[in-house]
Order: C-alpha cells, then sequence, then structure tokens
C-alpha cells in the first residue's frame, strides 16, 4: 500500500518482523497510563528535547522509554542512528514523535496509530531550514543562540 | 428503526488492499474541475488565452469541484465560497478537451461539513458514481484524491479513518486520508480503488515544531449520500428540470 505515512517494521524488514512487534506489546503498559501530570509524559509533552547518550539526556531515556513501547521506533533508530533531537506532543488520539538528525540535516515524523496500540508510522525525511539546524546545533553545543 | 441501527453494527470488515490504479485516475482525469470566485462577470478572456496567469483575475478565490450527476450537480468545500457575497461564482468543467467556465448558481452549503452544492446549466456527463453507502469503507482502504493543485501528480494514500455503512440518520461524516493537500485542493473529490467517490477534500493539518511543517493528516467530508441526492431533487423540481437518470 503506497501511502505518506508508512510502518517502518513493514518497509524494511516485511510482514514476519511486523507480527512479531506486534507479539511483544502485548506485555506493555499502554502509553496514555503514564501521561499524568508531573509524568515523564507530560514533561516531555511539547518539548524539543536534545538526545544524548553520555551523559544521559531526559530525552535520551525519553526515547528509550517510548522504543521499548513502540518498538518499531526503537527498530527505526537502530537502524538509522540516534537522532540529535526528540520532538513530543500528542492528541487525546494520537502521539507523534519528530527525530532531528542534524548531520543529515534531515527529520522524521512518527506518529502511534489509534486502535492498534503499540504501533507507530513514519513519513519523511523532511528536510529541515538552515535555522532550524543553527538552532539546534547551537543547543546541542551549549550554545544557543 | 432495526433498519436503521443495524448499519452502524455490523463488523467492519478488513480494509481493501488495492492501489488505486490507472483506471481510476483516468475516472479522475476525466472529471477534473474547479471552482472561481470572482467579481468578473465573464471569464471567457481568460479561458481563450488557456487560464494563463497573467491574465487570471486578480480578486479570484478558488478551489476544486466534484461533479456528481449528469445535469450540472456539483460538490465543493463551503469555506471555498466564503468570499462569495457580491461576487459570481464559475464552476470549470472539462468538455472534452475543452475547459469551460459556466457561471454556477449556490444550491446548498452546509459549514459545519465544510460542503456547499453547485448548479452549472450544462450536461455534465462525466460525474461521480458514490461508493457503496451500503458498504463498510475500512481504515487503510487505498485512495486518490482529484484536486486541482496536487491530484494529478499526488502518490496514492490510504483512509484513516473507518466509515461505517450509512443509515438513514447518519449525517455528514468527516475523515482523515493520509495525502497531503494543497490550497486548490479543497472540494477535489476522494476516490476509491474503483474510481468511486468517498468524499470530498476539506484540510490539512500540520505539525510546526519550528520552521519545517510535518504533515499530519488531510481532512475530508463523505455527506449523507441519500440526503445529497434528496437535496438535487428537490432543487431539479424546483426548477422544472427532469431528472437526467428517468429522462
Amino acid at each position: 500500500m503506497d501511502g505518506f505515512w508508512m510502518e517502518w517494521g513493514r518497509r524494511i524488514n516485511g510482514t514476519g518482523l511486523w507480527a512479531t512487534a506486534c507479539v511483544l506489546l502485548g506485555s506493555c503498559a499502554g502509553f496514555d497510563k503514564s501521561w499524568v501530570p508531573g509524568s515523564a509524559a507530560s514533561l516531555a509533552q511539547d518539548q524539543i528535547m536534545l538526545v544524548r547518550k553520555e551523559p544521559p539526556s531526559f530525552g535520551f531515556h525519553r526515547l528509550e522509554t517510548q522504543s521499548r513501547i513502540y518498538p518499531d521506533l526503537g527498530l527505526f533508530v537502530k537502524q538509522r542512528g540516534q537522532p540529535d533531537f526528540l520532538a513530543e506532543t500528542g492528541d487525546h488520539e494520537r502521539h507523534y514523535f519528530i527525530l532531528y538528525y542534524l548531520r543529515e540535516r534531515k527529520a522524521f515524523a512518527c506518529r502511534t496509530r489509534p486502535r492498534h496500540a503499540g504501533t507507530v508510522e513514519f513519513s519523511g525525511p523532511y528536510p529541515i531550514t538552515a535555522g532550524e539546524y543553527r538552532l539546534l546545533d547551537g543547543f546541542r553545543r551549549g550554545k544557543p543562540h | 428503526m432495526a433498519a436503521c441501527l443495524v448499519p452502524a453494527c455490523s463488523v467492519e470488515p478488513v480494509a481493501d488492499p488495492r492501489v488505486p490504479g490507472p483506471a481510476a485516475r483516468r475516472i479522475v482525469t476525466q472529471r477534473v474541475s474547479a471552482v472561481v470566485v470572482t467579481e468578473r462577470d465573464d471569464l471567457s478572456r481568460w479561458m481563450n488565452r488557456g487560464f494563463a496567469v497573467s491574465n487570471a483575475p486578480g480578486d479570484a478565490d478558488g478551489g476544486s469541484a466534484t461533479p456528481i450527476s449528469a445535469d450540472g450537480y456539483f460538490l465543493t468545500a463551503d469555506h471555498v465560497l466564503a468570499r462569495m457575497e457580491g461576487r459570481n461564482v464559475f464552476v470549470i468543467y472539462g468538455r472534452g478537451a475543452r475547459l469551460a467556465p459556466v457561471k454556477a448558481r449556490v444550491v446548498w452549503r452546509s459549514g459545519g461539513a465544510d460542503l456547499a452544492l453547485l448548479h452549472i446549466p450544462a450536461k455534465t456527463p462525466d460525474y461521480y458514481r458514490w461508493s457503496s453507502p451500503d458498504r463498510w469503507l475500512p481504515e487503510g482502504s487505498g485512495v486518490i484524491h482529484g484536486g486541482i493543485a496536487t491530484g494529478s501528480k499526488s502518490e496514492s494514500g490510504k483512509l484513516g479513518t473507518s466509515l461505517a455503512p450509512e443509515a438513514r440518520f447518519t449525517g455528514n461524516r468527516k475523515f482523515k486520508i493520509d495525502i497531503p493537500l494543497q490550497p486548490g485542493d479543497s472540494g477535489g473529490p476522494v476516490v476509491d480503488a474503483h474510481g468511486a467517490l468517498v468524499g470530498i477534500n476539506s484540510a490539512v493539518e500540520f505539525l510546526v515544531p519550528m520552521e519545517t511543517a510535518f504533515f499530519v493528516d488531510s481532512e475530508a467530508c463523505r455527506p449523507n449520500t441519500r440526503r445529497i441526492e434528496s437535496v438535487i431533487q428537490m432543487d431539479r423540481a424546483r426548477n422544472n428540470r427532469p431528472n437526467p437518470a428517468v429522462e
């Protein structure tokens, strides 16, 4: 099936992998259950977060948590590499993640699927603008504009 | 009562995996239509110059139109007509290879559904048939759109919302498609793999964390098809026009 939003597992590895992902998800807690005031989820809502492994940033922990809940997100990061920034937002239906890759000057969008617990779709790559690059690169280097 | 409830309670089937192919795209190409709202009383000069941008009405608002009968009825998005007060509404419909603007009459509008029904006094032999109102349109079904801005070049997509069979009291239903629309596509058709009309393009949603806009979904609306048909029949009766289906 063509479409703007694609399932990453199906796109790169065929349906076998997708089926495996669905089985693994059965044991995961629902995303919405952690969406309470003061939780990591509410702190991450509508934020753009630095993803840095050493020392681990909030965005890194957030990406790790989300990758456990959404294995295809983890698979995407494993295949494409760790993004430099993670943006997160959502509404009552879906959650959205934007993954910024500064070196490639590209970003990918990822969203959850209502009524398909634990599954996600991707779109992109989107080219990021020079302004976005400058701003995010400045934050990454600790020199915000 | 039971007959009204049964369609909504039936079990949603699996989506049709078929992607709309060349036959569906041909149907869309044959029916490409536009709406122009302008102070100008006559668009023939613009038309005679091949719709050159240099000669386009400077005040024009525009969008797409969707022919739904053989006798000149079109659906469009209501917001395309937002500034129609005191201006003329034209529908540009292809007659063979030749596009012709014809002044249109607004028959019915729904701001909430973002739908409007127009009529032009012309024959429109290439028109859309609705996808069956008695069948499910499951989420994931393959669709294309026929808006004038990007319909001819956009890839196929899929329904992001399931549409249950239509019951008597089913209202206008908004649904999502994962095809990015652009200005000008509003009012154009969303078409399934068989070339049947699913609904009418309405809006597009983006996430903009900084400068780059990330496409989320486009929105379209499917009216109660039987109710639209009855509006058309009433309009024909008011204007003493025979139903082309029973001519």
